[in-house]
């Protein structure tokens, strides 16, 4: 076994702060303080502080109520976000320990996962103190002294524990035991058992006899929920897309850490704007839905999909909180890796075909996120005689239309959506100048089957300035005459 | 008169020496009077005449390109279609801002995969420079053409993106954009002339200006157009007068 685990200290100010802020801050629970950011700490103020002096010492100190479901919730993004790295988790307090012995290979080893894991976090909004150690309890206690090291073997394990200051390690018998000349835990593991137990040192002693893998250690996992709808809450109103940046990237962070979890990938997804929800400007929630032409579950492209959706809509009132929720997913167990060839830059590349097409599909989804997906699209022919219907446009995402023979016939590259009407001047048509008719005629008669009748006599024309232009010559209808339909590029 | 040249060995010795140097360091001097030899791949065009034209004989590979046009149809695709089918074979090709709708069994006729463009027709110039550029930094695109009348600041950076990725950006602008500055080091300006020939002259590349421009005769659009007109009508009118 090999245990991470991730002691969140600012976990209090992280969940109730919104974004960068300029004051100094502090957390206060029963009217003290508990938590002081470094802002706050340089003038003095330190924890266990009544208000009343901080404030003396600091009058522009911002107080925050600290809130322990706001924290819970945190702590299960943290958990969902993290849940990408091995599926045994343990939420506790401030913590989240992470199993990862059998992720070690997929991740390319520990330092590799450990920096993952960090972005990870980071993306959060989160700053944890790490311990690494193969018990759970171990590597707890390492996180929350934030020892420096990692302990990846039982030895080396014991002479961290060893050296851990016991005002951290055992804050409750800290007074005891500091004064019968113990400082650090090894000093408490020499003293005998007994009188320790009997001194009410019995809690301690279990736990260094988990800890030291002397006592089974046995830990309720985290279980992920079974569908993914996430809230979060905005501790500030926010009128600008700016402002939700960071609390959707929580969500997007949990949502691709809960896909890795179960092997899905998302093809489409939402995110619910909820606005007042009573009182005079009461307002339903606005929903954007992003849709996928390329499932994915990679946080970084989900996260720009919704920025791109984000950055191009107004909102129409302020929003007091998000809701991700997952529509649909598909089964993805991962994309086949390139083989290290495309690192050479310049010179011959390598291409690889797979990553370009994926790269060009996730390029498609972004464009389609933000122009709309009918701005991006793809013609294909179609089998019909009437030139207007022989082709048709296609989301780009979507599978190539069936093959359709080309016509024998000279087509133009360019068609206009409405025929022109065209001039005449001695019964030829008139285009910036008499046009000069090559070819032809090809006659098109169609249309008699659905009523929308053509009966037409297309020429290719010359015009003075040498462009040819396909024009046609309507037989029957209410308007006889010429007109331009395209023009070859 | 004292001589101003540098004292040296015999005139013959001279040039064999000069011969010798300039073999050593070809790639590094220029001599003047030939293309310079192009620090970029290029990509046959499909037309020998206009492959000897170009430094390197054919569009650069990747970078900026300017071709001016007058108004559309000149015979652009008929030119751009080689080049078009040799790209589309590897990567996809992403079309920026179509002055008309690209008619699909025409593109289909010039033996152009039509599952391998993707037109995008955003709603002002600055979307249309955003989506260029996404899809020259996603790398996963053979080459990018943006029909573009603004004269944009943003070339440069959108030359510069097209050059990293290894991407052709094919910029086709009217001709009045002739006299702006651009970053391209191709520029071309083609006008239709008659015989189905389009005059193409290339006023802007590395190497030497070329004074005439080209008359290059492109494939005609119809096999009819050298052939006497024939009057057979192409499709029966229905048969509903039997019934």
């Amino acid at each position: 076994m090999l245990w991470l685990a991730l002691h969140l200290p600012w976990l209090p100010l992280e969940a109730v702060a919104s974004g960068a802020h300029a004051l100094p801050r502090c957390v206060m629970a029963e009217r003290v303080v508990l938590l002081a950011d470094p802002a706050a700490q340089a003038a003095g103020i330190r924890p266990g502080m009544s208000i009343a002096s901080a404030l003396g010492l600091l009058p522009a100190l911002l107080l925050l109520n600290r809130d322990p479901a706001r924290e819970r919730q945190l702590l299960q993004l943290a958990a969902l976000a993290a849940s990408r790295y091995t599926p045994q988790l343990v939420l506790g307090e401030q913590m989240l320990q992470l199993e990862v012995r059998g992720s070690l290979r997929l991740f390319g080893g520990l330092q590799s996962l450990l920096r993952s894991l960090h972005r990870c976090i980071a993306a959060l909004g989160l700053k944890p103190q790490l311990g690494i150690a193969p018990t759970a309890t171990a590597a707890a206690l390492l996180a929350r002294c934030a020892a420096p090291g990692a302990a990846t073997t039982p030895a080396r394990m014991h002479r961290l524990l060893d050296a851990l200051p016991l005002r951290e390690a055992a804050p409750e018998l800290f007074e005891l035991l500091h004064g019968i000349g113990c400082r650090t835990l090894g000093d408490v593991r020499a003293l005998p058992r007994r009188g320790l137990q009997r001194r009410g040192g019995g809690a301690l002693l279990s736990l260094l006899a988990r800890a030291y893998g002397d006592a089974p250690d046995p830990q309720t996992w985290f279980e992920p929920p079974r569908e993914f709808v996430q809230t979060l809450e905005l501790m500030h109103r926010a009128d600008d897309m700016g402002m939700l940046d960071g609390a959707a990237m929580r969500l997007v962070q949990a949502l691709a850490g809960w896909l890795a979890r179960q092997w899905l990938a998302a093809s489409a997804f939402s995110l619910w704007l909820q606005h007042e929800t009573r009182g005079r400007h009461a307002q339903p929630p606005t929903r954007l839905r992003i849709e996928l032409g390329q499932p994915s579950r990679d946080a970084a492209q989900l996260m720009l999909l919704l920025r791109e959706r984000l950055s191009r809509i107004a909102l129409p009132a302020p929003v007091y909180g998000l809701q991700l929720r997952l529509d649909e997913a598909v089964a993805l167990a991962g994309h086949a890796a390139a083989l290290p060839f495309g690192s050479d830059r310049g010179g011959a590349r390598w291409h690889d075909a797979a990553q370009d097409q994926q790269n060009f599909l996730a390029l498609l989804d972004r464009l389609s996120a933000r122009l709309g997906a009918m701005h991006v699209q793809r013609w294909a022919p179609c089998a019909d005689h009437r030139p207007e219907k022989a082709a048709m446009a296609l989301p780009a995402g979507d599978a190539p239309a069936r093959a359709v023979e080309p016509p024998p016939r000279p087509r133009p590259a360019w068609l206009l959506p409405v025929p022109l009407r065209l001039a005449e001047h001695e019964g030829r048509p008139v285009h910036g100048g008499a046009l000069v008719l090559h070819g032809g005629p090809e006659r098109i008669e169609a249309g008699w089957f659905d009523g929308a009748p053509v009966c037409r006599d297309y020429h290719v024309a010359e015009g003075t300035d040498h462009r040819l232009r396909w024009v046609f010559r309507e037989l029957r209808g209410a308007q006889p005459g010429w007109f331009l339909h395209g023009l070859f590029g | 008169m004292p001589s101003l040249a540098v004292p040296g060995p015999p005139g013959g010795l001279r040039a064999a020496a000069a011969q010798t140097l300039l073999g050593r360091w070809a790639d590094s001097v220029w001599s003047g009077a030939r293309s310079a030899a192009p620090s970029q791949p290029t990509l046959p065009t499909g037309y020998p005449e206009l492959d000897a034209r170009l430094p390197g004989g054919g569009w650069p590979a990747c970078g900026l390109t300017e071709l001016l046009l007058d108004a559309p149809g000149c015979g652009e695709w008929r030119l751009l279609a080689p080049a078009l089918r040799t790209l589309t074979a590897q990567r996809p090709v992403v079309c920026v801002a179509p002055p008309l709708q690209p008619y699909a069994p025409a593109l289909q006729a010039l033996g152009l995969p039509l599952q391998r463009f993707v037109w995008v027709t955003p709603p002002d110039p600055a979307d249309a420079a955003w989506a260029l550029e996404q899809a020259l930094r996603s790398g996963s695109c053979g080459a990018a053409l943006w029909w573009s009348e603004a004269a944009l600041p943003m070339w440069r950076r959108l030359h510069l993106a097209a050059r990293e990725q290894g991407c052709l950006l094919l910029a086709l602008r009217p001709l009045s954009a002739r006299l702006q500055p651009s970053p391209a080091p191709l520029r071309l300006a083609c006008t239709p002339a008659a015989q189905g020939r389009l005059e193409i002259s290339v006023f802007k590349c590395r190497g030497p200006a070329q004074a005439a421009p080209l008359r290059l005769r492109l494939p005609p659009v119809a096999a009819t157009l050298t052939t006497p007109p024939d009057h057979a009508v192409a499709r029966a009118a229905p048969a509903l007068a039997a019934a």
